[in-house]
């Protein structure tokens, strides 16, 4: 087995942690090991090492041999490896792949459970336009996101605070959502 | 409004004769971490982003009437003695103490609602209270996290949840913690078991102020390590459910080092108290050791005089920032050794402290 870090040396530090009746295991080579500092007095050594020296090496190019690059806020992967930050929030999707795995050994499910932010969805931040539907049988769905009352509550928010970007964009976003909406027939309106 | 205007008083965490709900389980806290949907994080953002971006937020926090006429400051207004009290009064981390421009903290004037901006992520609204009752302090954030909500764009992924710059805090982006203090466990080597069993289960225990498990005068902190996977309000039962388990442990040992060791107890707390009377030289971790021997003693009826309220306030007061601010000069740590221990002789002879054994 290789080290899950350097990709290159043979793994011959194993560590496996339990915590709440998941297994997580790493498999590290001796110089990796000791680079991140194992501690194996310390249970939870795991997720900060992790951290530490990285994430495998899988996807780290695009198919062009380019190391990828976040294209928010241009961090490459070799930044985040040493920094062990990320640069904004579309960076989720640009390191996917690397993030995956981190994310599945630190908690406890994949999947986030609890509050969302009850005025403004989501991570595409321009709504998508719905296709007016070819058949009547076929009833578009309304896409989930913040209602035009929402929108019109964060526009005048922004203008409040002289945020005339925002505003502008949110002012985008209502114009777009109104005629999606138009075109939706509101629930139980004959067709 | 200067932060020497805070250092007369206890802080949130450390309201004075809180009461007895409070010996054991001393205070707790809940964090939230909050990104704006499009803008980079701090760390990546460099000074002049920060700036911006600070302009944009500190505005819209500011009008929410949680804050009630928020106080705050940017942290190039602050000099270093300043940052430290804000620390010592857990209203900033160390990382928004170690920034400059474009970082800055907002409170309401009781300092138990608060929010750092550009810190490790754009926002991080806190609450925090005496005792340990976490789904209070749940309701209290979580409303006031909603109202910002609506004036400002939070980054936030249907799979993922709220996005932080550290993937550790991707999904509810919180942190509840509560603050117990363990001397009985501590003095029966009992806090290496706990502490193991705890992270079974998902939940850090970290000493105050030491590392690992090493603990300035017997505070610990427990506290969730994960966030994706587990709602706010499951976890807060949780969590709840440990400190109320921790706090009966704590009081069980307690009863069992009066029934079958009143000797070790008496002598824990007659040599603390000894060495407070006497000493000349007192660094912040012996002090702390000591005083939390004798709030066990006053806890237990083993010393008279003197009130946990007024212990808190000791306890702030002997902060190496709040020792300093109150000699109102900066100090070398061995002044500061010698100051701190004469408050300590002048306050507990003024209590008119002593063993009641
Ligand atoms: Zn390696
Ligand atoms: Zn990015």
């Amino acid at each position: 087995m290789k080290c899950q870090a350097c990709g290159a040396n043979p793994a011959t530090v194993h560590l496996t942690q339990v915590m709440d009746g998941k297994v997580r295991e790493i498999h590290l080579c001796e110089s990796c090991a000791e680079q991140g500092g194992v501690n194996l007095q310390n249970a939870l050594s795991l997720s900060e090492l992790l951290l530490k020296i990285g994430v495998p090496e899988e996807g780290a190019a695009t198919p062009d041999g380019a190391e990828r690059s976040c294209p928010g806020c241009h961090m490459r992967r070799s930044d985040f490896k040493k920094t062990s930050r990320l640069g904004c929030a579309e960076c989720y999707t640009a390191f996917s792949a690397d993030l995956a795995p981190l994310i599945a050994s630190m908690h406890k499910g994949e999947r986030h459970v609890g509050k969302t932010p009850p005025g403004g969805l989501v991570t595409p931040v321009v709504m998508p336009v719905v296709p007016v539907p070819s058949s009547p049988a076929e009833t578009p769905s309304i896409p989930v996101g913040p209602t035009p009352e929402q929108l019109h509550k964060q526009l005048a928010a922004a203008i409040v605070v002289e945020n005339y970007e925002e505003a502008a964009l949110l002012r985008d976003q209502i114009r777009l959502l109104e005629e999606v909406l138009a075109r939706v027939p509101a629930k139980g309106t004959p067709p | 409004m200067t932060v020497d205007d805070l250092i007369r008083r206890p802080g949130a965490w450390l309201l004075t004769d809180a009461g007895p709900d409070t010996e054991i389980a001393v205070s707790a806290r809940i964090r939230l971490a909050r990104n704006l949907r499009q803008a980079a994080f701090p760390s990546w953002a460099g000074e002049e982003e920060c700036v911006r971006i600070l302009n944009r937020l500190r505005p819209a926090v500011e009008s929410l009437p949680f804050l009630d006429g928020a106080w705050g400051w940017e942290m190039s207004e602050l000099d270093p003695v300043d940052r430290e009290i804000l620390c010592e009064r857990h209203l900033i981390s160390s990382e928004l103490a170690s920034r400059n421009r474009g970082s800055a903290v907002v409170l309401r004037s009781d300092e138990s609602l608060s929010v750092m901006i550009n810190e490790e992520d754009h926002l991080r609204l806190q609450v925090m209270r005496p005792g340990a009752n976490l789904m209070g302090l749940w309701e209290e954030i979580d409303a006031f996290d909603t109202a910002l909500s609506e004036l400002v764009p939070y980054a936030f992924s249907p799979e993922l949840g709220y996005l932080t710059a550290c993937p550790s805090n991707v999904g509810t982006g919180l942190r509840a913690s509560v603050m117990v203090h363990l001397p009985a466990l501590r003095l029966m080597r009992e806090v290496e078991p706990v502490v193991k069993g705890l992270n079974k289960i998902g939940l850090a225990v970290r000493g105050i102020g030491g590392e690992g498990t090493e603990a300035m005068g017997n505070m610990f902190q427990v506290s969730n390590q994960m966030t994706l996977g587990e709602g706010e309000i499951d976890l807060i039962r949780r969590l709840e459910a440990v400190v109320q388990e921790l706090t009966t442990h704590e009081r069980n040992a307690r009863a069992r080092l009066q029934e079958k060791h009143p000797a070790r107890l008496r002598d824990f707390v007659g040599r603390a108290f000894g060495i407070l009377m006497q000493a000349h030289i007192l660094n912040s971790q012996e002090a702390l050791d000591l005083l939390s021997a004798l709030r066990l003693g006053i806890e237990m009826d083993l010393v008279r005089s003197m009130g946990g309220g007024e212990l808190n306030r000791l306890m702030q007061s002997i902060l190496p920032g709040h020792l300093q601010r109150q000699a109102r000069r900066d100090l070398p740590v061995e002044d500061r050794d010698q100051l701190r221990a004469m408050m300590v002789r002048e306050r507990l002879k003024e209590a008119g402290a002593e063993p009641a054994f």
